[in-house]
């Protein structure tokens, strides 16, 4: 299909709710061909893998990494090589990474020699790490606590041999929510990062009347803390009930909740969603607080590396972080990582009875 | 009600809530329908108000329909 | 030439093997005077430790609730090319596959009418192009538009339906992924245009119980490809990974949570009544162990972040539903339950919300459903339960102890 972009721009001429493009219009001919009709795969190397089809067709899939972040020059390169030795096809994955699609064998080691020349990064093919999804963070966000692309970077410099060569138990899935929003799905991660406040927002009574509605403030606090202040028309919040979710901030630009010296990380990790052995599981928190020290937050990044070499020493084959825990218990958990347990590990929220041990069954590791 | 006087009153009713309360595409059809309009008669007329550009969606911690002259105050005060 | 700031801590972010988003910004920014100012602004951000955007949910293009994403500088005095810096959601292709030549197209409109710099892709699933003025938004919906791509959602509307690779390029795909999005988006385009729904809702379809989308952990409804016939053992190819070094027993027969796999150093056998399809011994014997049909998948509603009530992952409601074109189960369903949700739910609450506020029995009633013991981990361990007129009518333990 030819794209045209007209010199002059009507807009009146704008259609609506044509919905996406249709996807077979991007889909190389091996794939239409054998849409649905896949046999098995194989991972010949951690960039790259082939499908075969029960036809016998096979497509040979090179994956490399990608900031996520993405200037048109780079796409342009990445359509040229695409061009070269795809027919043009490539595709994206959930995680972010770039996935060059051949047809033709022949190419498939060019491509390779070529990525390399170009220095793109290649691997995240099975157990391993992955490119790591995350937010936007001080890119464009007005309510990060922490940026998202350079905690990304730090850590993928510091992890890249699990990217691009070495094996974990299972998968590591990384995340990065810059805000308790966690627009990310930090929350069923195998290790996930989530910025936090940890200070009260600050009121500015005076915008307060001008930007905001009481009624609307208020209902946005999970914990009830925002009650009205009718001698200043604005509100108060009791400071002992609030626990610094920035929910009002969302609704109400006049309680401003950044803070560059109290705001900061925090680890969750055990999460997972796919099926496989066991159910779906949450992240945990097993970390409250660490700096949030840009450009390279140091803290976090060795925080990191003692939670994942832990579990690379102590998973047995197959097991998800989660599940490398649930097996060996929190409390071993704790002792072999040496993470302090601290107040805010104690669930006080709407599932905290869930939480607590009810039972005798401890295993004692000091 | 015929359908430019239900405009009407639909933009009436949005322009009066002003800084008072906020509508949801959904709060406007319940008011009219205690008034006998039908659901989709209303949807259909905010439909025709929005395309028109007199109404528009704004964001703020969930979707509301607004006057549409509200985003050029509203990019004039950003800066403020 | 654009603008040239001192970028000392970013730089830092250059060094290192994974490849870099500064570099990438500072493609943009040598070309671009908006990239410019946002290469300026991210540096002071880095070095306050804070950022300096406003909220902006007010503009958009004529006609729809979403699709933009409003955002301005709280520093517009000092970098200018940022004062306004919106970001449009471009409705990605199911599967995320393109062609260079889509992807050239792209980059042209985004050159001429925005920042040069991209998202490929926002966590939810859309194009992200991050970083046009007001002016520019009219301009771009229409090219996009006369070449066949919309924008996709935001606000309290249907979202931007995402899902796995699917069919086109994965064998345990047991629903096809793309259609099915496919399908949905073009049928939900006024919902996914004019937000008119309590809050956001959102759609994401996966092949199979891996779930590759997490659909399970963000979506509001969650569809999962599942199958109901047994589980094809090739049974040379098990034992040639048994030959390979896979230690079957543990590997496979010990994880297997139905505990219903034996293997006798030979032979393997699964007793398909007590599996759990959790496809953990299929993708562990790729190529050696296939699900069979009928093949569906189970719907789940609700998953959504921890604010307000804590985070939750979806739960069922259809155990197993087909999922043939044109869709009209699921389709219904979703109309059903979404016109439900507008009517009782509280602006903000998601639909998972408003069903734990209300109760199971209300949704499930409303959507015609009988419980089943599929939709629970266990049933209600307390005696506090409610009784409807009617309920005892019929005496429903008289068939049962017949
Ligand atoms: C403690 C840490 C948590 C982290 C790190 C986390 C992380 C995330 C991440 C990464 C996303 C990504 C969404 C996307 O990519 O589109 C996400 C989304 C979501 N999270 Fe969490 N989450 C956490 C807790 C929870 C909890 C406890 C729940 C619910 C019980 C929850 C529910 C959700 C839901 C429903 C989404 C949907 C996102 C979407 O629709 O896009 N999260 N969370
Ligand atoms: C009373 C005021 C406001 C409230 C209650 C509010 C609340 C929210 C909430 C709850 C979201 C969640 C977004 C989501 O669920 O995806 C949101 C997103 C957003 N808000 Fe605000 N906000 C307010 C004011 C503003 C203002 C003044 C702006 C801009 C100037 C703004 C711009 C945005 C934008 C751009 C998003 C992201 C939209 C999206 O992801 O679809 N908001 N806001
Ligand atoms: C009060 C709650 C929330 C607010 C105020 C909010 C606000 C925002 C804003 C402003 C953005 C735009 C970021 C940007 O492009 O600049 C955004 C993006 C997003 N939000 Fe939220 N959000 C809220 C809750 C959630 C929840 C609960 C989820 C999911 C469970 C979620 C998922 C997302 C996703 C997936 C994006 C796209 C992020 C990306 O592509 O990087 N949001 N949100
Ligand atoms: C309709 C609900 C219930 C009824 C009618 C009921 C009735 C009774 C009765 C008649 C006794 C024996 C008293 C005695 O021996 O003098 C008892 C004891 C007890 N009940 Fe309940 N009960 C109910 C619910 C529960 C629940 C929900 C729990 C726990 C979660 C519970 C925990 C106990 C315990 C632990 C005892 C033993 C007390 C003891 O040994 O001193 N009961 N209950
Ligand atoms: C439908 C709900 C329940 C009813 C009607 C019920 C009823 C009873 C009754 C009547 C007794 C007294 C037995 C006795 O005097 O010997 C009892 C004992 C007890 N119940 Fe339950 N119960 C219920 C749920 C639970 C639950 C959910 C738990 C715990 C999670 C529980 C834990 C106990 C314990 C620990 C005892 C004492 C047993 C003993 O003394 O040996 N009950 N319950
Ligand atoms: S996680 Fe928070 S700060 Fe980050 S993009 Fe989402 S809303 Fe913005
Ligand atoms: S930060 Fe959260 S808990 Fe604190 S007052 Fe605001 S909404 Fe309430
Ligand atoms: S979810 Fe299943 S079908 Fe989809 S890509 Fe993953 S493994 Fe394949
Ligand atoms: S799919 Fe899962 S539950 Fe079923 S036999 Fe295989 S390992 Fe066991």
């Amino acid at each position: 299909m030819p794209y045209v972009i007209p010199e002059v721009v009507d807009v009146k001429q704008r259609k609506t709710d044509i919905g996406p493009p249709h996807y077979k219009n991007f889909l190389p001919p091996v794939i239409q061909k054998n849409y649905g009709n896949w046999k098995e795969h194989q991972i010949l190397s951690p960039g790259l893998m082939v499908h075969i089809a029960n036809s016998g067709d096979k497509i040979w899939t090179i994956r490399v990494a990608s900031p996520r972040l993405l200037a048109t020059d780079t796409l342009r390169e990445i359509a040229e090589i695409a061009d070269k030795y795809c027919d043009g096809y490539l595709r994206f994955t959930t995680r972010n990474n770039i996935e060059f699609l051949v047809s033709d064998e022949s190419k498939v080691n060019p491509l390779i020699e070529e990525l390399k020349a170009r220095n793109f990064v290649l691997g995240g093919i099975g157990s391993r790490v992955s490119n790591v999804v995350h937010t936007q963070g001080w890119i464009h966000c007005h309510s990060a606590a922490v940026d998202a692309s350079g905690l990304v970077k730090s850590l993928m410099d510091e992890f890249i041999d699990y990217f691009t060569t070495k094996e974990t138990p299972n998968k590591v899935r990384l995340a990065v929510a810059c805000c308790t929003n966690m627009c990310g799905a930090v929350h069923c991660s195998d290790i996930a990062f989530v910025g936090i406040h940890t200070k009260v927002p600050r009121i500015e009574h005076e915008r307060f009347k001008d930007l905001c509605e009481l009624p609307t403030t208020m209902a946005a606090c999970p914990t009830a803390a925002i009650i009205p202040d009718p001698a200043k028309k604005s509100i108060k919040i009791k400071e002992e009930k609030c626990m610094y979710c920035g929910n009002c901030y969302s609704v109400c630009p006049a309680l401003p909740i950044k803070d560059p010296e109290n705001d900061g990380v925090a680890i969750v990790v055990g999460g997972k969603v796919g099926n496989l052995r066991t159910p779906p599981k949450f992240s945990k928190v097993v970390v409250a607080f660490l700096p949030n020290n840009p450009p390279r937050w140091p803290e976090v990044i060795k925080a990191t590396k003692k939670i994942f070499d832990a579990y690379v020493a102590g998973a047995k084959k197959h097991e998800r972080v989660g599940e490398w825990i649930e097996r060996i218990g929190w409390e071993k958990f704790f002792a072999v990582t040496g993470i302090p347990f601290t107040w805010q590990h104690i669930d006080d929220w709407t599932y905290a009875f869930e939480t607590f041990r009810t039972t005798a069954q401890i295993k004692w590791v000091k | 009600m015929d359908r430019e006087e239900l405009k009407k009153q639909i933009y009436t009713l949005i322009e009066q809530a002003q800084g008072k309360k906020k509508y949801k595409q959904m709060d406007v059809i319940k008011h009219f329908r205690n008034l006998g309009v039908p659901d989709s008669e209303t949807k259909e007329a905010i439909r025709e108000l929005v395309d028109g550009g007199k109404l528009i969606y704004t964001y703020m911690g969930g979707s509301y329909i607004e006057l549409a002259s509200k985003l050029e105050k509203f990019e004039k005060d950003i800066f403020k | 030439m654009t603008k040239k700031y001192d970028t000392p801590l970013l730089d830092e972010l250059e060094k290192g093997p994974f490849p870099s988003f500064v570099t990438e910004m500072k493609k943009a920014a040598a070309k671009n005077p908006m990239a410019a100012d946002e290469l300026g602004l991210l540096e002071k951000s880095f070095r306050d430790k804070v950022t300096y955007w406003k909220h902006g949910g007010i503009v958009g293009v004529r006609g729809y609730g979403g699709g933009v994403i409003g955002r301005y500088c709280e520093l517009a005095d000092q970098f200018p090319g940022v004062a306004h810096f919106h970001t449009v959601r471009i409705n990605q292709p199911a599967g995320l596959f393109y062609t260079s030549e889509a992807i050239r197209f792209i980059c042209d409109v985004w050159d001429r009418y925005g920042s040069g710099l991209t998202n490929f892709h926002g966590s939810t699933g859309d194009i992200i192009l991050l970083g046009t003025i007001t002016d520019n938004l009219e301009p771009l919906a229409t090219i996009f538009s006369l070449n066949g791509f919309d924008l996709g959602g935001s606000g309290s509307a249907m979202r931007t339906p995402s899902c796995c690779v699917g069919p086109a390029r994965c064998e345990w795909a047991m629903i096809d992924t793309l259609d099915i999005t496919y399908d949905l988006t073009q049928e939900f385009q006024d919902e996914l245009h004019r937000p008119s729904f309590p809050y956001k809702f959102k759609i994401k379809t996966v092949g199979c119980p891996v779930d590759c989308n997490a659909a399970i952990a963000r979506a509001d409804l969650s569809i999962i490809g599942t199958w109901k016939g047994p589980i094809e053992i090739d049974q040379d190819r098990v034992r040639d990974y048994a030959k390979k070094g896979v230690n079957i027993q543990e590997e496979i027969v010990n994880l297997c949570p139905g505990k219903c796999i034996t293997w006798d150093g030979n032979n393997l056998k699964i007793d398909d009544s007590d599996c759990l399809h959790c496809m953990h011994c299929i993708t562990k014997l790729s190529g050696a162990l296939k699900p069979t049909p009928p093949f569906g998948a189970t719907i789940l509603i609700g998953s959504k972040a921890p604010f307000v009530i804590g985070a939750t992952l979806s739960w069922v409601i259809f155990p197993f539903m087909e999922m043939k074109p044109p869709y009209q189960e699921i389709k219904d369903f979703i109309r059903k339950a979404t016109e439900w949700w507008s009517e009782y739910g509280k602006n903000r609450e998601r639909i998972g919300e408003l069903i734990l506020r209300l109760g199971m029995r209300e949704f499930l009633e409303t959507v015609g459903l009988k419980p089943t013991p599929e939709m629970v981990k266990e049933p209600r361990r307390d005696p506090f339960w409610f009784w409807k007129e009617g309920d005892l009518e019929g005496k429903p333990w008289e068939s049962w102890l017949k």
